[in-house]
C-alpha cells in the first residue's frame, strides 16, 4: 500500500509540475499580446476576445496522470491515444472559451429608417411615411434586417418587434434634430451587415447640422438615402425678423424694420407694441404680402426713456395663415439717454415757477432737467453721477453744507462731471460762498486779489441796552448779534455797540474770522440805563468811516423811545460817506424815529414782537448788506473767446442783460463772454480734473435774463453751454456682434481704441439682461481669443429677446462697454416650413446614397460586401462535441488488442 | 429560452440525432470481455463469481456511462446553441459607456507598461474593460466615444468581449469634450430602455455650463437619492420643475455613475494664441498669447514664438500656481506667415531638469497661428480719365492696375481677349457684357438696363441719412456731410442677395450684392457730381471695397480652436460643394461647402489645409478653385486644467460612486454548459480509468 501510494504521489507530482510547465509556457505565449492573441489561419486572422481561457489546457497533464492508474484492458497504445483525444477536448474547449472570432464578409443589409415627425410634417406626410416605412418592411430580403427611429426635437427608437407605432413626440415637436437622429442610428446597426440609412424628413433642421454629419456617416461607411413627400401647400404667414438701428437715443424717431414672408398674396395687418404697450407713433399697419417674397415693412417709432426697449410685432389679422407661433418676433435694443441735468434752483423757496423757463428751454434741447430746491442737492458724489451735469443758481451757501460742497467737488473733478453755477443775488460772493470749496472749484474768484485782502462787509451793530432791554430782550439782541457774525464771512469785520444814555464799544471793529471772541465780548451785555441813539450811531458813524471796507453798514437795535435830534442829518451824511444804517424794532420801539433814520440811511426797517425772529432778521440784513456785490444795471454780454460752447449760438445778438455777480477770473480760466462795460466775467469756464466748472455770473431767471428769456437763441445757447461742459462719456464702446446658432449664443466683441490699435488685457463680463424685468439673468466671462477680440457663448435657454451688455474693465475700473442683442423669438420649427431638399441631397451624394428611394433600392448591396467579426466558438464547441463520439469509441472499442491485467 | 447561435438550430438538431445515435450505438457494441491473466484455475471460480455477483450492477454501470455521455453531449451542443434565458433579461441593464477620449486625455499620467509610459486615455480604456467585464449575462451596453463630436462605437452588446475589443484601439483627439452633446445622445439612445445607465469614464475635464444644465426631472432610484452628498443650491434650482429650458438634458430616471481616471494636475499650457492684422495698417499685426499655470506648483518654462523655423523671440515666463501670463507682439511684415509658440520646459537656477518635471501634457506646449493672406489683386479701371479714382487707388499698396477706355473694354470683352481680373472698376459707363464670374465688380453711376441693381429713379442734392455701418465696406466712414448734384435710386431685392450700403432717407445710393460667385459694389452717383473725392472717406471706401472683394476683412481670424465648427469663406468657388481639408498628421478629409462658405472642423492641433477643386468627370482630381491655410489650436482652459476630478456634479447631484456590487457577474450561459462539460470530462476520465464507469 505504501509503495503504491509512494508512486502515486510521485505521479501526482510529476502531473502538477508538468500542469505548471504547462501554465508557464501558455503564460509566455499569452503575455505579450496585449489585448489578446491572434493566429493565422492561411489567408485569415484568428482573434481571440478572452485568451487567459487558454489557461485550462494547463489540464491536459491530468489526463496523464490519471492514465497511469488506469484499470482499463485497452492497449497501451490505444490508452495514450483516448487520452490524447480526450486532451484535445480539453484544449478545444478552452480555445471556444477564448472566443476566437475571425474577419468574414456578407451582404445583408440593415436600413435605419429615421421618420420626422416634428410639427413640420403635416398629418399626411406621416401617414405617407408610415405606408413607406410598412413597404421598406415588406421589401427586405429575410436577412436584411430594419430599424425605425422617429425624431423631431429628440430621436426615439420605434420598437416594431413591440408593435409600437411611429407617433410624434409630445412636447418636443417644435424643432427638428436631423444629425441627433443619425447619431442615434450609428448605434442600431448590427455586425455584419451592410448600414443603409434612410431620412423620411422635409429637410429643415433647426439644431444640428445634416451635412457635417453627411461626412461623418461617410466614413463609418454609413449610405444615407432620403424620402420626401409632397404636402399640400399650407398658406403661411411668418415674422421673419424684426430689426432696430444700432444707435436708438431718447427723443430721436427710428424706425422699426420687420420682414415678413407669405406663401399667398396676401393682406396682413401687424400690430407692433413698445415695451408691452403699443407703438405710440404706428401701433398698426395693414400691409399687402406680395407670394413667396420677403416684404419689408417699417414702422416709426421713438424712445421715450434710456435704457432699453422691447419690440414685439405680430401679425394679428391675416387672410390665410397656418403657423400661428411664426406670427410673431421679438426684439430689444439699448437706448441711449438724453443727457441728464440736476437744476438746483434756490429761486423756488421765493417764487415756485422761477425755474420753468431754463426746464423749458434745455427740454426742448433734448435735455432732461431734473429741478429741485435749495436744499435737494446730494450730499455724495455716487448720487450726482446719475447726472451729466449739476447747475446750482441762486442757492445761498449756508443751504449747502460742507459735505455737499465736497461732493460736488468729487463729482466734478473724479467723475468728470460738469458743474454750472448760475448767478443771482445768492449766488458766488452774495451767496456767502467765499473761501469755501465751491469757490475753489469755480473758474472766477468772488473778490478781486485787492478786494480779497479787504473786508468786504463792515458791519457795526448798535444795540439798545436800556432797562426795557433786559431779560429776554437782551438774551435775543446778543443772540441776533452772534448770529450776524456767524453769516459773516471771515474776512468781513465787525463791531458791536451798546448804548444806553452813552455809547460804549462792546466788541471794536475787528474780521469776523474772530468769531469766539466776539461771541465772548457779546455775552458780556448787560442792560441798564436810558436810550439814547444819536451818540451811538455817531460812534459807529466814526468807527466805520476808518474801516477799509467795500460796504459799510450799520444795523440799529432799540425798543424803547429817544431823541430825534440830529438824528436824521447824521444819517444823511453817513449816507453820503456810503455807510447805510437799517434799524430793527422791538416791542414799543418808536417806529417814526427808526423810519427816519432807515430813509436817511437808505437801509431797511424792521419792527417785530416775535424775539425769536431777531436773530433771523440780522443775518437776513446782513446778507443784504453782502449783496452790495451785485451789479444791477443793464449790460451786454461781450464775446471775449469765441469757443465751441457759443459758436453758432448767436450769442453776439443777444440781448442785454440786467445785471450779475461781480467776480474776478482765475489765472487758467477761460472766459468766454464778459460784461461790456466793466469787462467783469458773465460766462467762464476751466477744466477741472477730468471735469468742467462754469460760472454764469447773470442769472438765468427772469430778474436779470428777462429780455434773454424771450430770446430766441436762449434754449439753444443755454443747451450748448450745458452739452459742451458735461460729462464726456467716461466708457468707449466697442462693437459687440452676437448670433444664434444651433441653441447657442456667440457672442464677440472687437475692442480697437480710435488710433486702430487692439486693446488688450481687459477683464470683461457679458451681462445677460432680460429686457422685460432688467433682471440680469446671467453673467459669463468673456475670454480673449486674439488681439482685441473677446468672445462669449452661453446656451439660449428660453425664447425671447436678450440684452446683451459687455462690460470691459482694467484695474477693477470700468474702462469701456458694449451693447448689443440677440433674439431666438419663437421655435424655429415655425421659421422653415417649406421643404427644404437640398441637405438631404447633399447628403445622399456625399455618402453614395439615393435620393427619393424606393424600397427595393434600399435593399439592394449593388454588390457591395461587409466585413465583420465572426464567432467562431460555436463551431469549435461542435467540433468539440463530434471529437467526443470518437473519445467515446476509443473507449468502448478495442483497437490494438489487450492490456494483461495482472493481479 | 432562445437561441443566438450563428449555427442554424437545423444543424445542431442533426448533429444531436447522429451524434447521439452514434454514441448510444458505442454502447450497444458488445466488448470483448476483458483479458486477465491468472496464476491458476481456482482463480477462474472467483472470477466467475464475480462475473455471477455483478452482472446486474455492470448493466448499470453501463447505462450510468451511457447517460453521462450523451449528457455531456447534450452539454455541448446546447453551448453551440447559444441559449439565452429571457426571464433574467428583465433585471437587465441597458448601460451607455461614455468613454472620454477628449484631449485632456492625452495627459501622460496613466502609469507605465513594460517600461512604456501610458496615457490618461490607456488608463481610460483598461478602465472601460474593467466595466464591461463586471457585466452580467443580461446586460446590455452601448460604448460611445466622446470628444467634439460622440460617435457610438457600437449598438446595445450583451457580447462584453466583444466590446472590449471594440474599446482597444479608441485614442483620444485634440478636442475638447462635449459632455451635453455626449449626455444627450446616450439618454437618446437609453429613451424606454429598462434599467439605463450611465458610465461615465473620464476626468471629469467638462465644461462647467454643460453640467448645470442636467435636469433629474424624476429622480427615483437615480443616483440623486444614493449620493454621498447634497445638492448645491444651483442644482437644486435646476432640479426645480421649472419652465422647460431650452438647453436642458433630462437625465431623468437614468443612473448616471463617473469613474474617474488620471492622477496628476501639474500643467502650464498655451490658452489663447492668434495673430491678427490691424484694421487699416494691414502690413502690421499684432501676436496674442496667453499661457496659464494649471498646477499647484510654481512653474518656469521659456516662450519661444517662431516665425517658420526661425525663432524670433524666446523669454522665460515665471509663473505662480493658478497664475495666467498674457504676452503680446506688435509685429510688421509678415506675408503669410506660419507662426508657432512653444513652451519648453526650463530649470530654475541651479536645478537640473530631470524626467520628473516633464510637463504631464504636451498638447497645449505648442500653438500655430496663421496671418491671412493678403492677395495681390490685379484691377482694371475702365474709365475716360479720372485722376481723383486713379490717385484714389494709388493708396492701396496691394494692387495692380491696368486702365481701359470703355470702348476698348467693350471690344476686348466681346472678343474675349480681356486678361483675368479680380475686379474691374465701371467709372461711369454700364457695359452691357463684363467679364465673367469670379471677377468682381465695382461700379460709379451704372444706368439702363444692364445697371447691376436696378433704378428705380433720381434723387436731387441727396445727403445720406443711413450708412450701413455693419458691412465691411462701409466700416469706418464718415458720409453724412458728402455733397451731390443728383443720384439714381437703386432698387434692392434681398432675395438677391442685395443689400443698401448707403441711403438717403430710406432711398439706397450705394448697394452691394454678395453671390457665391462674385461681388458687386455699385454707387448711384457719378464721381464728377459730388465732393466725395475730396474726403478721406473716398480712398478708404476704395480701399474697404478692395479688401471686401479680397476677402481680406480685418475681423476673419484663420486660427480655430479644435473642436469647434467654423465656417469659412472661400469666395469665387463657384458649382462645388465640398473641400478637402488635409489635416497636419497628412489625413484627408471632406468638408461640405455651401454658399461659398466651407465648415471647418479640426479634430487635431496644427496647420490644415483646405482645397477646393474643380468637378471634374474621372476621377482625377480637378484643378484647385481656392486653397485656404487654418490653424487649430487646443484654447482650451477646461481642457488643459488636466487635475482630473475625483467626483462630478452633473446638475447639482454629486454623482454616486462606481459601485461594483450593481453590475451582476453573470456570465452567458454557454460558457456555464462548457465549463460543466469539462468538468465532468474530468471526473468521468477518472472513473472511467478506475472503471466506475465503463
Amino acid at each position: 500500500m505504501r509503495s503504491i501510494s509512494r508512486g502515486l504521489l510521485l505521479r501526482i507530482a510529476v502531473g502538477v509540475v508538468a500542469a505548471g510547465l504547462t501554465a508557464v509556457a501558455l503564460h509566455l505565449w499569452l503575455a505579450p499580446e496585449e489585448g489578446g492573441i491572434a493566429l493565422d489561419w492561411g489567408d485569415r486572422t484568428i482573434d481571440f476576445l478572452s485568451p487567459t481561457w487558454f489557461y485550462l489546457a494547463a489540464l491536459v497533464p491530468y489526463f496523464f496522470v490519471v492514465r497511469t492508474q488506469s484499470l482499463t484492458d485497452v492497449s497501451l497504445a490505444q490508452q495514450y491515444l483516448a487520452t490524447g483525444v480526450r486532451s484535445l477536448l480539453v484544449v478545444g474547449l478552452a480555445a471556444a472559451l477564448a472566443r476566437p472570432v475571425w474577419t468574414t464578409t456578407d451582404d445583408k443589409v440593415a436600413t435605419v429608417v429615421l421618420v420626422d415627425v416634428s410639427e413640420s410634417i403635416t398629418d399626411q406626410q406621416l401617414a405617407a411615411a408610415r405606408a413607406y416605412v410598412d413597404q421598406l418592411d415588406g421589401a427586405r430580403r429575410e436577412q436584411d434586417r430594419l430599424y425605425v427611429v422617429s425624431f423631431a426635437e429628440r430621436p426615439h427608437v420605434v420598437k416594431r418587434d413591440q408593435d409600437e407605432a411611429i407617433a410624434r413626440h409630445p412636447g418636443e415637436g417644435a424643432g427638428t434634430n436631423i444629425q441627433s437622429a443619425v447619431q442615434l442610428g450609428y448605434g442600431l446597426y448590427p455586425d455584419g451587415y451592410l448600414p443603409r440609412m434612410v431620412i423620411v424628413s422635409d429637410g429643415n433642421q433647426t439644431g444640428g447640422d445634416l451635412l457635417v454629419e453627411a461626412y461623418r456617416a461617410n466614413q463609418l461607411g454609413v449610405r444615407v438615402s432620403w424620402k420626401a413627400f409632397a404636402a399640400e401647400r399650407r398658406p403661411e404667414v411668418r415674422v421673419l425678423s424684426l430689426g432696430l438701428p444700432d444707435e436708438i437715443k431718447v427723443g430721436q424717431p427710428f424706425e422699426v424694420a420687420a420682414e415678413l414672408w407669405s406663401t399667398h398674396a396676401q393682406k396682413v395687418t401687424l400690430a407692433l407694441q413698445q415695451d408691452d404697450f403699443p407703438n405710440a407713433r404706428e401701433p398698426r399697419k395693414t400691409v399687402q404680402l406680395e407670394a413667396g417674397r420677403r416684404t419689408k415693412v417699417a414702422f416709426a417709432s421713438e424712445a421715450k426713456r434710456a435704457g432699453h426697449t422691447t419690440y414685439r410685432l405680430r401679425v394679428v389679422e391675416s387672410e390665410k395663415d397656418t403657423e400661428q407661433a411664426n406670427n410673431t418676433a421679438v426684439m430689444a435694443a439699448p437706448v441711449k439717454g438724453r443727457p441728464r441735468v440736476l437744476y438746483v434752483e434756490g429761486g423756488v423757496l421765493r417764487s415756485a415757477g422761477v425755474a420753468a423757463n431754463l426746464q423749458r428751454a434745455l427740454e426742448h434741447e433734448n435735455i432732461d432737467v431734473e429741478v429741485r430746491g435749495p436744499r435737494g442737492l446730494p450730499a455724495t458724489a455716487a448720487e450726482l453721477e446719475k447726472f451729466d451735469l449739476v447747475l446750482v443758481s441762486d442757492v445761498p451757501a449756508h443751504f449747502m453744507g460742507l459735505g455737499q460742497m465736497a461732493a460736488l467737488e468729487s463729482y466734478v473733478r473724479d467723475l468728470g462731471g460738469g458743474l454750472i453755477m448760475a448767478g443771482g443775488e445768492d449766488s458766488f460772493g452774495s451767496g456767502g460762498y467765499q473761501g469755501t470749496r465751491i469757490e475753489k472749484i469755480m473758474p472766477v474768484r468772488f473778490d478781486s486779489e485787492k478786494e480779497r485782502e479787504q473786508p468786504h462787509v463792515a458791519l457795526v451793530l448798535v444795540v439798545d441796552r436800556s432797562g426795557s432791554m433786559s431779560g429776554p430782550k437782551l438774551d435775543a439782541a446778543k443772540e441776533s448779534a452772534r448770529a450776524t457774525v456767524e453769516v459773516l464771512s471771515p474776512s468781513d469785520l465787525i463791531g458791536v455797540i451798546v448804548f444806553d444814555n452813552t455809547p460804549t464799544t462792546l466788541v471794536r471793529l475787528q474780521r469776523a474770522s474772530n468769531r469766539l471772541r466776539i461771541s465772548t465780548d457779546i455775552s458780556r451785555l448787560v442792560a441798564g440805563g436810558g436810550t439814547h441813539i444819536f451818540p451811538a450811531l455817531q460812534e459807529a458813524f466814526q468807527t466805520l468811516q476808518a474801516a477799509n471796507a467795500k460796504v459799510k453798514h450799520v444795523i440799529l437795535l432799540s425798543d424803547g423811545q429817544a431823541p430825534y435830534d440830529g438824528i436824521a442829518e447824521l444819517c444823511q451824511e453817513m449816507r453820503a460817506s456810503r455807510i447805510t444804517v437799517s434799524a430793527v424794532g422791538i416791542g414799543d420801539a418808536d417806529r417814526n424815529l427808526l423810519q427816519q433814520i432807515t430813509d436817511n440811511g437808505e437801509g431797511r426797517l424792521y419792527m417785530t414782537e416775535d424775539l425769536s425772529a431777531l436773530p433771523r432778521i440780522f443775518m437776513k440784513e446782513t446778507t443784504e448788506a453782502q449783496k452790495a456785490a451785485l451789479v444791477e444795471d443793464r449790460i451786454r454780454a461781450v464775446v471775449n473767446k469765441n469757443v465751441e460752447m457759443i459758436e453758432g449760438t448767436g450769442v453776439a445778438t443777444a440781448p442785454p442783460l440786467h445785471g450779475y455777480v461781480a467776480t474776478k477770473p482765475k489765472p487758467t480760466a477761460e472766459v468766454v463772454l464778459i460784461a461790456d462795460r466793466t469787462g467783469d466775467p458773465i460766462l467762464a469756464r476751466w477744466r477741472l480734473g477730468t471735469g468742467t466748472s462754469v460760472a454764469w455770473t447773470s442769472d438765468v431767471k427772469s430778474r436779470w435774463s428777462t429780455e434773454w428769456i424771450q430770446w430766441a437763441g436762449y434754449p439753444k445757447f443755454w443747451a450748448q453751454v450745458v452739452r459742451t461742459s458735461m460729462r464726456r462719456k467716461v466708457y468707449d464702446s466697442y462693437d459687440l456682434v452676437a448670433q444664434v446658432h444651433d441653441g447657442r449664443a456667440q457672442v464677440v466683441v472687437d475692442a480697437v481704441d480710435v488710433n486702430d490699435r487692439f486693446v488688450n488685457e481687459l477683464d470683461t463680463t457679458l451681462e445677460i439682461v432680460d429686457p422685460a424685468s432688467s433682471k440680469t439673468l446671467r453673467s459669463v466671462p468673456m475670454v480673449q481669443t486674439a488681439a482685441g477680440r473677446y468672445t462669449a457663448d452661453f446656451a439660449v435657454d428660453r425664447y425671447g429677446s436678450y440684452l446683451l451688455k459687455a462690460v470691459h474693465k482694467r484695474g477693477g475700473r470700468v474702462v469701456a462697454e458694449s451693447v448689443g442683442s440677440a433674439a431666438l423669438p419663437y421655435p424655429l420649427e415655425y421659421f422653415y416650413t417649406d421643404p427644404d431638399e437640398a441637405p438631404l441631397r447633399h447628403a445622399a451624394q456625399v455618402t453614395g446614397g439615393r435620393d427619393q428611394a424606393t424600397p427595393a433600392a434600399i435593399y439592394d448591396p449593388a454588390g457591395q460586401s461587409i466585413a465583420y467579426t465572426q464567432d467562431l466558438w460555436p463551431w469549435v464547441v461542435l467540433f468539440v462535441a463530434c471529437l467526443f463520439i470518437l473519445d467515446t469509441y476509443l473507449k468502448r472499442v478495442r483497437v490494438f488488442g489487450y492490456r494483461t491485467i495482472e493481479f | 429560452m432562445s437561441f443566438a447561435s450563428p449555427i442554424a438550430a437545423s444543424v445542431i438538431a442533426w448533429a444531436a440525432a447522429v451524434l447521439g445515435g452514434l454514441a448510444v450505438f458505442a454502447y450497444v457494441l458488445k466488448m470483448r470481455r476483458r483479458r486477465f491473466e491468472v496464476p491458476f484455475s481456482t482463480l477462474w471460480q472467483r472470477v466467475l463469481r464475480e462475473k455471477e455477483a455483478t452482472s446486474l450492477w455492470k448493466r448499470l454501470k453501463r447505462l450510468l456511462s451511457l447517460l453521462l455521455t450523451l449528457f455531456v453531449l447534450g452539454l455541448l451542443l446546447l453551448a453551440a446553441a447559444e441559449p439565452r434565458l429571457g426571464g433574467e433579461e428583465r433585471d437587465a441593464r441597458n448601460v451607455v459607456v461614455l468613454l472620454d477620449a477628449s484631449a485632456s486625455m492625452k495627459a501622460r499620467d496613466g502609469g507605465e507598461r513594460d517600461g512604456r509610459e501610458r496615457t490618461r486615455m490607456a488608463a481610460a480604456v483598461d478602465e472601460v474593460r474593467a466595466v464591461l467585464d463586471g457585466m452580467g449575462a443580461g446586460d446590455a451596453a452601448m460604448v460611445m466615444r466622446m470628444d467634439g463630436q460622440t460617435t457610438p462605437l457600437s449598438r446595445f452588446e450583451t457580447d462584453m468581449p466583444r466590446l472590449e475589443k471594440l474599446v482597444e484601439g479608441v485614442e483620444a483627439s485634440d478636442t475638447p469634450a462635449d459632455l451635453r452633446r455626449a449626455l444627450g445622445a446616450a439618454a437618446d439612445a437609453l429613451r424606454g430602455r429598462p434599467n439605463p445607465m450611465i458610465v461615465l469614464v473620464g476626468d471629469g475635464a467638462y465644461d462647467a455650463e454643460a453640467m448645470a444644465s442636467v435636469t433629474w426631472k424624476a429622480p427615483g432610484p437615480a443616483p440623486a437619492a444614493k449620493a454621498p452628498t447634497a445638492p448645491t443650491a444651483a442644482g437644486a434650482a435646476a432640479a426645480a420643475p421649472a419652465g422647460k429650458r431650452l438647453d436642458a438634458i433630462d437625465l431623468s430616471g437614468i443612473d448616471v455613475r463617473y469613474h474617474p481616471v488620471g492622477s496628476t494636475g501639474e500643467n502650464v499650457g498655451i490658452i489663447s494664441f492668434n495673430a491678427r492684422r490691424y484694421a487699416t495698417d494691414k502690413t502690421s499685426y499684432e501676436v496674442y498669447i496667453e499661457v496659464q499655470n494649471f498646477g499647484t506648483r510654481p512653474a518656469r518654462r521659456r516662450l519661444v514664438l517662431y516665425n517658420g523655423d526661425l525663432a524670433t523671440d524666446a523669454r522665460t515666463l515665471e509663473l505662480h500656481p493658478g497664475e495666467r501670463l498674457r504676452q503680446i507682439y506688435s509685429r510688421g511684415g509678415g506675408e503669410d506667415s506660419v507662426l508657432r509658440a512653444s513652451l519648453e520646459i526650463e530649470a530654475a537656477p541651479g536645478q537640473a531638469a530631470g524626467p520628473a518635471r516633464r510637463d504631464a501634457f504636451p498638447l497645449d506646449d505648442q500653438a500655430w497661428a496663421l496671418l491671412p493672406a493678403r492677395r495681390k489683386q490685379r484691377v482694371l479701371l475702365v474709365t475716360r480719365d479720372n485722376l481723383y479714382l486713379e490717385g484714389a487707388m494709388l493708396v492701396y499698396d496691394n494692387i495692380e492696375v491696368d486702365k481701359l477706355v470703355p470702348e476698348e473694354f467693350d471690344r476686348q470683352v466681346a472678343a474675349r481677349t480681356l486678361p483675368e481680373y479680380a475686379a474691374v472698376v465701371l467709372d461711369d459707363v454700364t457695359p452691357a457684357a463684363v467679364p465673367p464670374p469670379p471677377t468682381n465688380l465695382l461700379y460709379f453711376n451704372p444706368s439702363g438696363d444692364a445697371s447691376p441693381f436696378r433704378v428705380k429713379g433720381t434723387l436731387s442734392a441727396p445727403h445720406i441719412t443711413e450708412v450701413n455701418e455693419g458691412h465691411p465696406v462701409m466700416r469706418w466712414l464718415v458720409m453724412n456731410d458728402v455733397n451731390f448734384d443728383s443720384s439714381s435710386i437703386f432698387e434692392l431685392d434681398r432675395d438677391r442677395g442685395e443689400v443698401a450700403l448707403a441711403s438717403s432717407v430710406r432711398s439706397p445710393i450705394i448697394a452691394a450684392r454678395r453671390t457665391p460667385d462674385r461681388k458687386v459694389v455699385a454707387c448711384a452717383f457719378s464721381l464728377t457730381g459730388t465732393d466725395l473725392m475730396l474726403r478721406v472717406a473716398f480712398p478708404l471706401f476704395l480701399v474697404n471695397v478692395l479688401d471686401w472683394f479680397a476677402s481680406d476683412e480685418a475681423d476673419l481670424l484663420t486660427t480655430y480652436a479644435t473642436g469647434t465648427r467654423a465656417r469659412v469663406p472661400l469666395d469665387g468657388v463657384v458649382g462645388v460643394s465640398e473641400v478637402t481639408v488635409t489635416a497636419p498628421g497628412g489625413r484627408e478629409t471632406r468638408a461640405p461647402l455651401v454658399d461659398g462658405q466651407a465648415t471647418f472642423y479640426a479634430a487635431e492641433v496644427g496647420i490644415h489645409t483646405l482645397r477646393a477643386r474643380e468637378r471634374t468627370a474621372g476621377a482625377a482630381p480637378g484643378r484647385v478653385l481656392a486653397e485656404v491655410q487654418l490653424a487649430a489650436n487646443l484654447s482650451s482652459a477646461t481642457e488643459s486644467a488636466i487635475a482630473p476630478a475625483r467626483q462630478l456634479t452633473l446638475g447639482g447631484v454629486a454623482l454616486a460612486a462606481p459601485d461594483d456590487a450593481g453590475i451582476s457577474h453573470r456570465r452567458p450561459i454557454w460558457l456555464y454548459l462548457v465549463l460543466a462539460a469539462v468538468l465532468l470530462l474530468c471526473a468521468e476520465w477518472l472513473t472511467f480509468n478506475r472503471r466506475i464507469t465503463i
